[in-house]
């Protein structure tokens, strides 16, 4: 219980309260794992699974970031709309960042993914916009499981599940992919952090269990495993201090508030 | 198979959507075309021009593919103008 509340304690800057209201579609795989929870706009979410976390995560790490907010639109007018709300409007099959902190993607011609980050709320902004139902553009429901994979062994794991070569992608463009991997249709961002890779993967949370169990398998055999939150975001604040990339925008961050 | 939206990807991520054919005019098609336009296919091997859909991004696309040779020719978003002067 009491690594429990400084868990709390530590990730108060990322608005932790202490009800859930949202269960993240990974928690019933994760629990098994006994991580140390925090509440994190009310998700329950693995802030810690023990003292190794950062060792599995420099061989390849799993954390579940599920607990973003995140809302889709897609629709003939959905361009002229985000522009309308002051929002850059990135390449097909690419994302930009938000000046909060979070991150807008483009699926397609016509179709959008915005998600917060800690301390952002453009995307819950706009869901609440999205309900007077502007002419031509759609509200996309948006409950996705999400984590982020890095690692040494990070490009192995992507080579056993996806027919893809993300190594072609050029990661100044901000690329992003819409592919499977070992059978469920993703959404990958690639991205890079302290000079090792790092992939936001957003996909169906029915698929969360089987998508988890199976790419912890092949972690586990690179002496990976999973990692919590705390452990990403130690990471992410050391590169901010060195100023690299702006992959911040795919993590939360320490001290967003 | 190359996605005009997505690039190249394995065909384990496309479904087909069947040849493209296009709709006779309900209001001046009699009974015989229409009933022909629903329930008739032609399975002769031909360079056809066929709905394909990228299942991740849920992308439906145009293929001009010979069935003959399983060769696809092109790839193209669906527009008048593609479809214009197409096998048909």
């Amino acid at each position: 219980m009491t690594s429990n509340r400084q868990a709390g304690a530590n990730a108060s800057a990322l608005s932790a309260s202490t009800t859930s209201l949202r269960r993240s579609p990974l928690q019933s795989a994760i629990t098994p794992h006994h991580p140390q929870w925090v509440i994190i706009d009310g998700m329950s979410t693995a802030f810690q699974f023990d003292t190794k976390d950062a060792e599995r995560m420099a061989a390849l790490g799993i954390a579940d970031l599920s607990f973003m907010f995140r809302c889709g639109l897609k629709g003939p007018h959905s361009v002229a709309w985000l522009t309308a709300q002051g929002l850059p409007i990135p390449q097909i099959n690419s994302w930009e960042p938000l000046p909060g902190g979070g991150i807008i993607a483009r699926l397609g011609v016509t179709e959008f993914l915005i998600e917060d980050s800690a301390g952002d709320s453009t995307a819950k902004q706009l869901a609440d916009a999205l309900k007077t139902r502007p002419d031509g553009v759609y509200p996309v429901l948006r409950q996705d499981a999400s984590f982020a994979v890095t690692g040494a062994f990070l490009q192995t794991l992507l080579r056993q599940t996806c027919a893809m070569n993300f190594n072609v992608l050029d990661l100044s463009t901000r690329p992003l992919a819409l592919t499977s991997m070992v059978g469920v249709q993703v959404l990958v961002i690639p991205s890079e952090l302290n000079e090792q890779p790092l992939y936001r993967v957003w996909f169906d949370g029915t698929y969360a269990d089987y998508l988890w169990q199976t790419l912890l398998g092949i972690a586990g055999e690179h002496g990976g495993g999973p990692v919590g939150l705390d452990c990403l975001m130690q990471k992410n604040a050391m590169q901010q201090n060195t100023r690299q990339h702006n992959s911040h925008h795919l993590i939360p961050q320490r001290s967003a508030r | 198979m190359t996605c005009p939206i997505n690039g190249p990807r394995p065909i384990s991520e496309f479904v087909y959507g069947g040849a493209f054919r296009p709709m006779p005019d309900p209001d001046a098609a009699n009974d015989i075309q229409w009933a022909d336009y629903v329930f008739n296919r032609s399975g002769a091997a031909a360079v056809k021009i066929e709905w394909w859909c990228h299942s991740p991004s849920t992308t439906w696309f145009m293929v001009e593919r010979d069935t003959a040779r399983d060769v696809i020719l092109r790839s193209f978003l669906y527009s008048d103008a593609a479809i214009e002067g197409a096998p048909k």
